[in-house]
């Protein structure tokens, strides 16, 4: 279980696709997160997550370094082992931070869509002006700072085309670590979804060029789904399980199963309590049931163990309940399923080792790092 | 905006293995991408995180380890416990093809369909030769690799029937390697009916014995691994055992047995070939992964 401290609800861009638009004014005191930092220590004595998110968490630099300072106080004191992640969209990271985050081993995430026709298409600032050229100077600061750090970048269906070159561009750039979303609410049509079928195809196909070359890097939706095959019923146990892995808590401190409900507010029926009172439990298991129910038509689905129809956040986003699965997620897992597997099929029937250890082998992230370090 | 398709009915399960595979045959982590493997402390990790993933496993075939001496090294020093360590990367694991599961005796019904010794090695020669290995040397003796015997013990507890892989406290048998090629270093073992137990094949104590070809080319492997190969890339081969039906009801009027069981068991020969052959042609790729050939 780990918390996710939304910040404020301030943002220095206005991307267009975003399912929380920023509205000024309100930002969490240190008093707020001082008890969301103690109510993490309770939820999690012994390993405690804690990221920070927004708006825009880096508007709150100061908060950040204040409740950081506090976790550790508390570790010291022997109640939790905190770690720290912050997700940004890159504009205001500078070296100031960037040693800190190192002092600190706070991982960062910085949101980019891919080359600067995808980027620009969304990610603009209020005037509606681009924001390429500086996220990805800021991006390649963070990279040489921190090899290792993931970006997050979100397709869209008049960006679905630039999809496998920005993939591309980003893992040249030197990330290794991509997670890529579709933005489920758009609205795809039938040529988007063709075209989106196109683009993980040619993927695929880089998948297996860069994996025969010996490239290391985790590219989200395809180690997903061959995840959801090799893991089994470990995977199942894995997925997305509404208010079982993580917590939300907004700038007044009420705390929510996931990130979208917090712009539902306090008086939804989302709120499943506050970081001063805590959990109402009977809420929380009723709305994590109404959540994992089975759904209709997806019981009958051949490949529902390996969907993320059981996403409720994503479900109440798309189409404005938990227990509802948008049409575009269905597409979606029908396209990069096969594509996937044909993928590993294509590797494993290879041997391929690099996708073996990467795949079935529990100490490959270290053998990965050693790799690494030794070279 | 696109409308909600109806369920899949069906959807193929995925020509690639459960994670659970590792437990079962912790070879699968021997081969390693080729930029690990001038790296002494990755290939320490990797033999480690094979023994991990063995450790972890639920199932009594693989038997306990085999201890095995290593062999003398090329230049002539004895292989201690890092080369053989170093040594692990050098055996390809064991590519499945075909479940190499069969009995024969009493109350078997479907006898197998054994390939011989000297058919298969001349058939995984023939193959090889193929990619380029040219195996001189045939029935080559790595006496410091020593297989111990073993016996599958069945025992009643609760009224339930159980069994496990015990080692029998008799002289272990020195390896011989079916064939080496000494100028690309590559070598091979084929696991067949007829050495089924000298490479540590669990006996059966009983009218009926049961085989397990794969199993016991794993325990093989394992054996390399630990004790060494001596700079050999080597490939370990098994029988796959197909089995044929041979009721007697579809014998010929006057058809010889000898001409009905070769014409009856002709499908499941061809079929254990083609199998052996892509085991083969999966040891080759693998060596030309590890930058062999």
């Amino acid at each position: 279980m780990h918390l996710t401290l939304h910040l404020t609800t301030a943002c220095s861009m206005a991307c267009t696709y975003c399912y929380a638009p920023p509205r000024p004014g309100h930002r969490m005191s240190e008093a707020v997160g001082r008890a969301a930092v103690d109510f993490g220590a309770r939820l999690n004595p012994v390993n405690c997550g804690i990221i920070f998110f927004g708006g825009e968490p880096l508007l709150e630099k100061p908060l950040i370094r204040q409740l950081v300072a506090y976790a550790r106080s508390l570790q010291e004191r022997g109640l939790s082992i905190f770690h720290f992640k912050v997700t940004t969209n890159g504009l205001a990271l500078d070296e100031e931070f960037l040693e800190f985050a190192a002092e600190e081993n706070i991982v960062i995430a910085v949101s980019i869509d891919g080359v600067r026709e995808a980027h620009d298409a969304h990610r603009v600032l209020g005037d509606g002006s681009p924001t390429f050229d500086v996220v990805q100077k800021k991006l390649r600061m963070l990279l040489d700072a921190r090899p290792y750090s993931s970006v997050f970048m979100v397709v869209n269906p008049d960006t679905v085309r630039y999809f496998s070159q920005s993939v591309e561009f980003l893992l040249d750039l030197g990330c290794r670590y991509m997670i890529v979303s579709l933005n489920y609410a758009a609205e795809w049509t039938e040529d988007d979804l063709r075209l989106l079928e196109k683009e993980y195809s040619r993927l695929g196909r880089q998948y297996v060029k860069w994996t025969e070359a010996g490239r290391k890097f985790y590219l989200s939706p395809f180690e997903v789904k061959i995840s959801s095959h090799i893991k089994g019923e470990d995977y199942r146990r894995d997925r997305c399980e509404l208010g079982a892995r993580q917590f939300s808590v907004d700038t007044a401190g009420y705390v929510y199963p996931c990130i979208q409900f917090p712009a539902a507010g306090p008086e939804s029926r989302f709120c499943i309590g506050s970081v001063f009172d805590g959990v109402d439990e009977d809420r929380l298991r009723s709305l994590h049931d109404e959540a994992e129910a089975p759904k209709d038509p997806c019981r009958d689905c051949a490949i529902r163990d390996r969907c993320n129809h059981t996403c409720a956040c994503l479900n109440w986003q798309t189409t404005g309940t938990i227990t509802r699965v948008s049409p575009v997620l269905c597409r979606h897992e029908r396209i990069i399923t096969p594509i996937a597997d044909g993928v590993a099929e294509t590797l494993y029937g290879k041997r391929n080792a690099l996708f073996i250890h990467k795949h079935y082998n529990d100490a490959y992230p270290l053998l990965s790092l050693l790799q690494d370090t030794i070279a | 905006m696109v409308e909600a398709p109806e369920p899949i009915d069906s959807y193929p399960s995925p020509a690639y293995p459960l994670r659970s595979a590792v437990s079962e045959d912790p070879s699968l982590l021997s081969s390693v991408p080729s930029t690990w493997t001038h790296v002494r402390e990755i290939m320490g990790l990797v033999s480690l995180s094979a023994v991990l993933a063995s450790g972890c496993s639920d199932k009594p075939a693989a038997g306990p380890s085999t201890p095995a001496v290593a062999p003398a090294t090329p230049d002539g020093g004895s292989a201690a416990d890092s080369a053989a360590s170093a040594d692990a990367s050098m055996v390809a694991p064991i590519f499945a093809h075909g479940e190499g599961r069969g009995a024969i005796g009493c109350i078997v019904m479907s006898p197998p369909v054994f390939l011989s010794e000297d058919e298969a090695m001349q058939f995984v020669i023939e193959e090889l030769a193929i990619a380029g290995i040219d195996i001189t040397r045939k029935n080559v003796a790595w006496p410091e690799i020593r297989i111990k015997r073993r016996l599958l013990e069945w025992n009643v507890v609760d009224g339930d029937l159980h069994d496990r892989i015990v080692e029998v406290d008799v002289d272990p048998v020195p390896l011989s390697m079916d064939g080496v090629d000494e100028q690309r270093k590559v070598a091979f073992e084929f696991v067949s009916e007829r050495d089924y137990r000298d490479l540590g094949g669990p006996s059966c104590m009983s009218s009926v014995q049961d085989y397990d070809m794969r199993g016991t080319a794993s325990n093989l492997a394992r054996c390399l691994r630990e004790g060494g190969t001596g700079g050999h890339r080597v490939g370990v081969f098994y029988d796959p055992v197909v089995s044929a039906v041979m009721s007697g009801a579809d014998r010929l009027p006057d058809e010889p047995w000898k001409t009905y069981h070769q014409r009856m068991t002709a499908p499941a020969r061809a079929e254990a070939k083609d199998l052996l052959r892509r085991q083969v042609a999966d040891f080759v790729d693998w060596l030309r992964q590890q930058g062999a050939l």
